[in-house]
């Protein structure tokens, strides 16, 4: 299987769109430099660019031909991980890059990036076939801005768990996912 | 006369206008884009946006004055995606040997946005009821401070210019990527850029060329050991602090708000050529290109 | 009913295989046992033809019922996983990546099959091109073919590996005569060493290609035979007429002022060699 994957990987690559990420990536990377050419801290600008590069990723995992690719052995799961990895391992780069540019204090890595990219994986393992990686993809996005609403105690908590605790929001997203690893 | 062709009505007998065509697809776009879910999420969130703004809390002295200018960011998200999602609907090609060219199908689209506009209007609206119902809004500091300062007519009116932005953008998203989910992340990013990094935008240099305009514009006009009680009664005064070496005039100019929707007007127009087809699609950029210089200019003309 | 066609050795059973939707029941409680050769799957629109395709291309799990593919459970994903390797599924509306040749279309899908001797595959992917008829398309890119070449490319990737059991929603969709023709080729050679199952609309590829055939109707098989049979059920209950047959069951336009009929043969007419046509339409409207 590992070398069924390793051929896949560019023709995969040659199949995924790149010009999201690419676009994604420039628009904060300005970000960036203008927060980190004016000293402003850069909290804003990474919880920002962990939802939309998680976004970004996962919205990479749109595959235009599954309905042809649907009954070959390398089951969805395996298909999903393959792009995860392409589109993953450049956001990730990107993300570096931007705490590089930008002055973070008491920062969490890329955790809470991956835990989004993670739980937008999860959805679109689990939503309708045809709208699967639209609502997942949108996942990271509302995660972000449920997270501003005015609510307190554990809601309060739980909606920015994935800043907090984003170890526990990514195990939650791997267990679902597994469970649906089939789908 | 077979059974199957007799209970057909006859087909008109003169073809209806352009007008009329355009006008019963865009009811029909309407009807559709108005069910886009993302439009109550980006209103949600708008809404709630501008109830948390409370003068009484401004962790800066004008910081709910430019709170209420931005807003409507997350409005305009959702107007972009729902934008895309009907503009998206132009890469599959239906009826293509139908006599409607598609000229007329992408005004349709464009008429169909408009009761998204409305929607932005409504915001504008509610956001002068908002302020009022506060009192009004303070900005400066003392010896240059005001209590019961209220948008003008053209700061509110930057609500629908943007509305106008973001059908703009989601139209030429939605009709030339491939796939409608990488929409949606890159429209986030836009508008949740736009809207985080509104700070910047009181920079004078920025200000001409910022999505969103932020005002006051700060400017400043003396070095920190200046005495504030010789600057112009007139003036509304910003102190030296962390971000700022000297004191600071704010500059608010209803003038720099009608410019620089000009100029929103301008991009709009540019961005809507990316989705037009190519007759009419060099008119557009003329005019946005024309526009957008002119609003530019008449904002560098007005900042002190 | 229970359809029962084998030359040697089942490849593909089925019992009481059930699909639903909702309310909607779209495959309900269908029994097969299919072997070497081509079965054709006849059927209305919304009769659940594609649905039970992809039930036994093991895209979609049956929610009640026993399937053997291959003599293995895909309910289980190690047997799933295995069915898969010697399975080739053409879609009903296949997708392909626009920017890919034929030839890089095929190859990756040969990959995703498990394929990973580069030089094999590449061989393999150019022969089932071939066979498809797009030999000299191989290396455009997809984006500048036509709605039939892209159905051809869709195939020759459901060819590749040469499957036991091919699964084919509609593989003549957007073929012209000849092509279509030629396709019948390739699935008989497909035929002599596994078993080909196709939907289609097509009588007269039924008649000329297939060893058996299965009406369905409303989610449940009801017919099952050969052809032949098909078209005998027919017998005595076709005619043609100038006028509008208000006795008929069925009524259609065969030329200007013609028409064809099939139910019960009113008195003193002639009736009409019947064809498989003849027998499907009579076959679908007496299930109702």
């Amino acid at each position: 299987m590992n070398a069924v994957l390793a051929q896949a990987l560019g023709p995969t690559a040659r199949a995924t769109s790149w010009r999201p990420a690419a676009a994604a990536a420039g628009v904060l990377v300005l970000a960036a430099l203008l927060t980190g050419w004016s000293d402003r801290p850069a909290d804003t600008v990474l919880a920002l660019a962990a939802a939309g590069l998680a976004a970004v990723v996962v919205s990479g995992l749109h595959d235009p031909a599954a309905a042809l690719l649907a009954p070959v052995p390398v089951s969805p799961m395996q298909r999903r991980l393959l792009r995860l990895g392409l589109l993953g391992v450049p956001a990730l780069l990107v993300w570096w890059l931007l705490t590089a540019l930008t002055t973070t204090v008491g920062s969490s890595g890329p955790a809470p990036l991956v835990a989004l990219t993670a739980c937008g994986v999860a959805v679109t393992v689990w939503a309708p076939p045809k709208r699967a990686v639209l609502v997942g993809a949108s996942t990271p996005v509302v995660l972000f801005a449920l997270q501003a609403l005015p609510t307190s105690g554990l809601v309060s908590d739980a909606l920015v768990w994935w800043r907090t605790d984003p170890w526990w929001v990514l195990c939650a997203a791997v267990v679902a996912c597994v469970a649906g690893r089939q789908r | 006369m077979s059974t199957v062709l007799a209970a057909r009505s006859a087909a008109p007998a003169a073809a209806p206008s352009t007008a009329a065509v355009a006008w019963s697809l865009a009811r029909v776009e309407a009807r559709r884009t108005l069910r886009n879910p993302f439009l109550p999420l980006g209103l949600g969130f708008a809404l709630w946006l501008l109830w948390e703004i409370d003068p009484r809390t401004e962790q800066w002295s004008g910081g709910s004055y430019e709170g209420m200018s931005m807003s409507s960011v997350s409005l305009m998200w959702g107007l972009s995606v729902a934008a895309a999602f009907a503009f998206h609907r132009e890469r599959l090609p239906v009826a293509v040997g139908a006599p409607v060219p598609e000229v007329v199908r992408v005004l349709a689209r464009l008429v169909a946005m408009v009761p998204l506009l409305g929607l932005a209007g409504a915001f504008a609206a509610l956001v002068a009821w908002r302020e009022r119902a506060l009192g009004g809004l303070p900005i400066g500091t003392e010896p240059g401070r005001t209590t019961d300062a209220l948008h003008t007519a053209p700061e509110l009116f930057q609500h629908v210019a943007l509305g106008l932005l973001a059908i703009a953008i989601g139209a030429v998203l939605g009709r030339r990527m491939r796939h409608l989910a990488a929409v949606i992340p890159l429209v986030f990013l836009l508008w949740w850029v736009a809207g985080a990094f509104y700070w910047l935008y009181g920079n004078p240099v920025v200000t001409p060329f910022s999505l969103v305009q932020v005002q006051p514009i700060l400017v400043i006009v003396g070095p920190s050991e200046a005495n504030p009680l010789a600057f112009p009664d007139s003036w509304l005064l910003s102190p030296p602090g962390e971000y700022q070496d000297g004191w600071g005039r704010l500059f608010v100019s209803a003038s720099l708000a009608w410019w620089h929707n000009a100029y929103l007007l301008g991009v709009a127009l540019l961005l809507l050529a990316g989705a037009w087809p190519r007759p009419g699609r060099r008119t557009l950029l003329a005019a946005g290109a024309i526009l957008a210089v002119a609003g530019v200019v008449g904002q560098f003309q007005v900042i002190p | 009913m229970t359809t029962t066609h084998t030359t040697t050795g089942t490849l593909l059973a089925a019992g009481a295989l059930t699909k639903r939707f909702g309310p909607l029941t779209a495959v309900d409680h269908v029994d097969l046992a299919l072997g070497r050769g081509v079965v054709g799957l006849l059927g209305p629109n919304g009769a659940g033809k594609t649905t039970l395709l992809r039930i036994l291309a093991t895209v979609l799990a049956p929610d009640e019922g026993s399937l053997s593919l291959l003599g293995m459970d895909p309910a289980r994903p190690s047997s799933r996983t295995e069915i898969r390797r010697h399975l080739g599924y053409l879609p009903q509306s296949p997708s392909l990546y626009a920017g890919f040749t034929p030839l890089e279309m095929v190859d990756y899908v040969a990959i995703l099959k498990e394929h990973t001797d580069r030089d094999w595959r590449r061989r393999e992917a150019r022969n089932v091109l071939e066979a498809v008829g797009l030999g000299d398309r191989m290396h455009k890119r997809i984006r500048t073919l036509s709605g039939g070449m892209k159905q051809r490319v869709a195939l020759a990737a459901a060819l590749i590996g040469s499957p036991d059991l091919l699964v084919l929603d509609e593989p003549a969709t957007g073929l012209d005569p000849e092509q279509r023709i030629a396709l019948r080729s390739v699935l008989a050679e497909t035929a002599d060493r596994g078993c080909v199952v196709l939907s289609t609309h097509n009588t007269a590829e039924v008649a000329a290609l297939c060893q058996h055939v299965l009406v369905m109707d409303r989610g449940r098989i009801c017919w099952s035979g050969t052809p032949t049979d098909l078209a005998a059920e027919a017998e005595g209950r076709v005619w043609e007429s100038d006028a509008e047959e208000p006795t008929a069951l069925r009524s259609w336009l065969t030329g200007p002022g013609r028409r064809r009929h099939v139910g019960a043969l009113p008195a003193g007419t002639t009736p009409a060699v019947p064809t498989v046509d003849d027998g499907y339409l009579l076959v679908t409207r007496l299930s109702r």
